[in-house]
């Protein structure tokens, strides 16, 4: 088991459990959206770790480039994905007046 | 980029506020499930190759042509590039599209341009939070979609483009849960597409579906069809999942167990995408 490996490895699993604690602990939704980039967070580091290579004879490395392209692309879709998020809690605040969930919750018990 | 993501961010301040808002009590139950999980994961990610083995899956297959070839197949002098514009040029090209829509649909749903008068009353700064003009010609649109998932009739040719949808809508779920070579990655995907076309269907016909008593019906059973195909090796004495037994060799017998396995999962998720949507349009409706 090599460096690399523990640490890309153990930095995804305690990234992961962060943004799930986010999830489900915070109230407020922009909150639990980061959280929901944290879980994105993980999964990008466990490709970048896929793309290391063995040291070839003359000992030169170069990185594996598709976990790379898939990466790229996975950070795109996950921005868009956090700002249309961000569209939904804004429309939630138009509604309900607050993007914490339980005032959203007394809001909704009153109306 | 700089142009969506900007906006965002300057939106997103909107809805924090200077003091954090205190858990009423210390999330006991979060932090261990959290923590549970993440030692699950954890464990699991030790099973991987090591970082840089020789021999990984992930650099067999393709990887050695993209390294070796990209320079005089593709030209450019960037493996990266050369992958992301030449070898995945449709993925990226599609990436690109659902960047548009994302950015499309976010606007029509999100930017309410008038603040209610609750807010108004409560921070009146806050109304320079209102968006440019332009927002202001998408409002006639948003009130019409609105007015749709309220329950009112839609338009002949909205009508028309729902009722098309559907068997289109179809067909891709078809198509995303069973093309899935090795993966099951499809399941999800075509749940959630062929939801989306019963949806489109349902608004177009203003039919209920059936009730949401019938759609967790289909829903539980699926997920009972899924657990009965994972658990079926067990009976010839194989290992949980493993379907090698399933067909003439090894390769066939997991396909084909992979396919069984996500066909209920995406049933499954239609059933229970499509029973909420249906909760929440039966709700809007006056």
């Amino acid at each position: 088991m090599t460096l690399a490996s523990v640490t890309f490895h153990a930095a995804a699993a305690a990234i992961f459990a962060t943004g799930l604690f986010t999830v489900i602990a915070r109230g407020n939704l922009l909150k639990k959206l980061l959280g929901l980039l944290l879980l994105h967070v993980s999964v990008w580091i466990v490709f970048v770790a896929m793309s290391g290579t063995p040291a070839s004879p003359d000992g030169a490395t170069i990185a594996n480039p598709l976990p790379i392209a898939f990466t790229l692309i996975a950070i795109v879709l996950g921005t868009t994905a956090m700002m249309v998020g961000i569209d939904l809690a804004l429309r939630i605040r138009a509604s309900a007046v607050s993007v914490e969930d339980d005032e959203i919750a007394a809001h909704e018990l009153k109306s | 980029m700089r142009s969506v993501s900007a906006p965002a961010i300057w939106r997103a301040g909107v809805l924090t506020r200077v003091r954090e808002k205190v858990p009423f009590r210390p999330p006991l139950t979060a932090l261990a499930l959290s923590l549970a999980v993440g030692a699950l994961l954890a464990v699991g990610l030790f099973d991987l190759p090591e970082v840089g083995a020789a021999g990984s899956p992930a650099l067999e297959h393709v990887a050695p042509r993209y390294l070796n070839d990209a320079r005089i197949e593709t030209g450019a002098t960037n493996a990266t590039a050369a992958v992301v514009g030449a070898y995945r040029g449709i993925d990226s090209l599609l990436a690109t599209v659902l960047v548009g829509v994302a950015v499309a649909v976010g606007g029509l749903v999100a930017v309410p341009v008038v603040a209610p008068a609750a807010l108004r009353s409560r921070r009146r700064s806050e109304s320079s939070v209102a968006a440019p003009r332009f927002w202001h010609r998408l409002e006639p649109w948003r009130d019409r979609v609105d007015a749709v998932l309220a329950g009112a009739a839609p338009t002949k040719l909205a009508r028309f483009l729902l009722v098309l949808a559907f068997p289109l809508l179809s067909l891709l779920a078809v198509v995303a849960a069973w093309s899935h070579v090795d993966g099951a990655g499809g399941a999800l995907a075509a749940g959630a597409i062929a939801a989306a076309g019963l949806v489109a269907l349902a608004t177009a016909t203003r039919l209920s579906l059936g009730g949401s008593a019938m759609l967790r019906a289909v829903a539980g059973s699926s997920v009972l069809f899924a657990l009965a195909v994972a658990h079926a090796p067990l009976m010839e004495g194989a290992g949980l999942l493993d379907f090698a037994g399933f067909g003439e060799d090894f390769a066939d017998g997991q396909r084909l167990g992979i396919r069984l396995l996500t066909t209920g999962l995406a049933f499954a998720i239609i059933a229970w995408l499509a029973g909420h949507l249906v909760t929440i349009e039966q709700k809007s409706r006056p």
